[in-house]
């Protein structure tokens, strides 16, 4: 009898989890890595207590196949490259045909950095070549190591700058030393406050996505290594 | 326990407390199983929202904007970060609130688990502006319209929208003709599209492009309604638009 009431049990124990498996509905996943052309890259998938890795075949496509409905982090790597991430991606299932993630584009890093940034202000009434009235010019100096041809600045009103906490972000390049500001970036800097300004090398293939703290869009082809000082000014 | 119950037990051959222990051991099964069910019939949402004051400035403090979905509710901290979890699964609105700043929403499946989905929609709340018209002269050259003017504020911030219908009910959804100043908007990375200047100090003139309008005044009577809304408005005209001079007709 004893038996008896544990297979009762166990009897209803099963049908309340099996009710909902029947609920949940089994799929694949699957999504491409652009690159340099070489595979593979490292895909790492989680959530609904699972954490699976695989690598990207000769044409840098993957998949993951009998996944259950739910919601997904995907996190993509390989050395020398910029990390990329796709955060809570609701993956239903339940389809014949493999549902798909947004493509991904990974960038090589450079080898590169910047040292001595150095920005003063000027202000100005022009206008530029896309007829917006520029009110304010960062004239920015730097010195530039190793072989990237792209760079990017950012400025923040919190010494905290970084290429995941800012307001504004600028591509620059070596003898073009000045940054354009029009009226309405006094949106983000206001007159007698403390701007402050960093630069990173950058390579430019590489996709963006949302850092989960601050909300800013983060570029993966940064090198977060060839960071240069914090430099600042005060808002004219 | 009563003797009845007593002879119950020893006729199904189990001791009082082998018979506790049995119960015991299949209500921790039933928890098992009713667990895993609560696992996958619930998600959770996070994401981000800008929202901008009424002088077309980021709020540096992005707290307090209410994110209600499906009987769920949380606030936005000082990034504009909101994450709230608990949701039934299926596609649900977000609505995104807060008082004096002009509403938004979105659709979104949330799928079960512990991860939230990330909703990859910018949000835009921008605070309706409360400055007034205090004077206003319209007047009509090819197919322009000048609005010409004071406010009530020495300093103000705004986008000037125009309707044009020919009957007085004109407004925001009832018109033939409309125009506006010229598009402003902000992408994810805080760059932004082509911007108008849109600050006024006092009085204003503004010059509204209406493409045939000339043609219409013409042939129609013509009635205007004209609306004021924050620069970076999120497209929402019902939450946006404030009626800011009485209907006038001009011919």
């Amino acid at each position: 009898m004893k038996l008896a009431l544990i297979v009762i049990f166990l009897t209803l124990a099963i049908g309340c989890t099996k009710e909902t498996e029947y609920n949940l509905l089994k799929g694949n996943l699957k999504g491409v890595v652009y690159g340099d052309g070489n595979n593979p890259f490292h895909v790492l998938l989680e959530g609904n207590n699972l954490s699976i890795t695989t690598t990207t075949d000769d044409l840098g496509q993957y998949l993951f196949t009998g996944l259950t409905t739910g919601t997904y982090n995907l996190k993509f790597t390989r050395e020398g490259f910029g990390t990329n991430y796709i955060y809570g991606f609701p993956f239903i299932g339940g389809d014949s045909v493999s549902e798909t993630v947004p493509p991904v584009s990974m960038a090589q890093l450079p080898n590169a950095s910047v040292s001595n940034l150095v920005i003063t202000m000027t202000v100005d009434t022009i206008q530029n070549q896309f007829y917006r009235y520029i009110d304010k010019i960062i004239n920015w100096t730097a010195d530039f190591h190793g072989s990237s041809a792209h760079f990017m600045a950012y400025l923040n009103s919190d010494a905290n700058v970084s290429y995941k906490n800012y307001q504004k972000r600028y591509f620059v390049q070596e003898g073009y030393n000045i940054l354009e500001l029009t009226d309405y970036d006094t949106i983000f800097f206001k007159k007698n406050t403390t701007l402050y300004m960093v630069m990173y090398p950058y390579e430019t293939t590489g996709s963006k996505y949302p850092d989960m703290n601050t909300g800013c869009i983060v570029y993966s082809g940064v090198q977060e290594k060839g960071v240069s000082n914090v430099a600042s000014l005060i808002v004219k | 326990m009563s003797s009845e119950t007593i002879k119950i037990f020893y006729s199904l051959s189990l001791k009082p407390h082998k018979f506790l222990q049995t119960m015991i051991l299949g209500l921790v099964l039933l928890l098992l199983g009713c667990q895993k069910e609560a696992d996958f019939t619930t998600g959770g949402v996070t994401g981000f929202i800008k929202a901008i004051d009424k002088y077309a400035q980021f709020c540096e403090d992005m707290s307090g904007v209410k994110v209600t979905i499906a009987n769920c509710s949380g606030y936005t901290n000082s990034e504009g970060k909101y994450q709230i979890g608990n949701i039934p699964i299926g596609t649900h609105t977000l609505k995104f609130t807060k008082n004096g700043y002009a509403s938004d929403s979105c659709r979104l499946a949330i799928t079960p688990g512990k991860i939230p989905v990330f909703n990859p929609k910018m949000v835009f709340l921008s605070e309706k502006p409360d400055v007034k018209i205090t004077g206003m002269d319209i007047s009509f050259v090819k197919d322009k319209i000048i609005l010409k003017g004071t406010l009530s504020q020495s300093y103000s911030v705004a986008r000037f929208f125009v309707f044009i219908n020919y009957t007085p009910d004109v407004s925001y959804n009832n018109y033939t003709l409309e125009g506006s100043d010229f598009y402003s908007w902000i992408y994810q990375d805080n760059s932004y599209g082509s911007i108008t200047d849109m600050t006024y100090h006092g009085d204003f003139e503004k010059v509204v492009y209406v493409e045939g309008i000339t043609e219409y005044i013409s042939k129609n009577s013509t009635y205007v309604a004209i609306y004021i809304a924050n620069p970076f408005y999120n497209y929402n005209k019902e939450n946006s638009l404030i009626n800011a001079w009485p209907v006038t007709k001009v011919n």
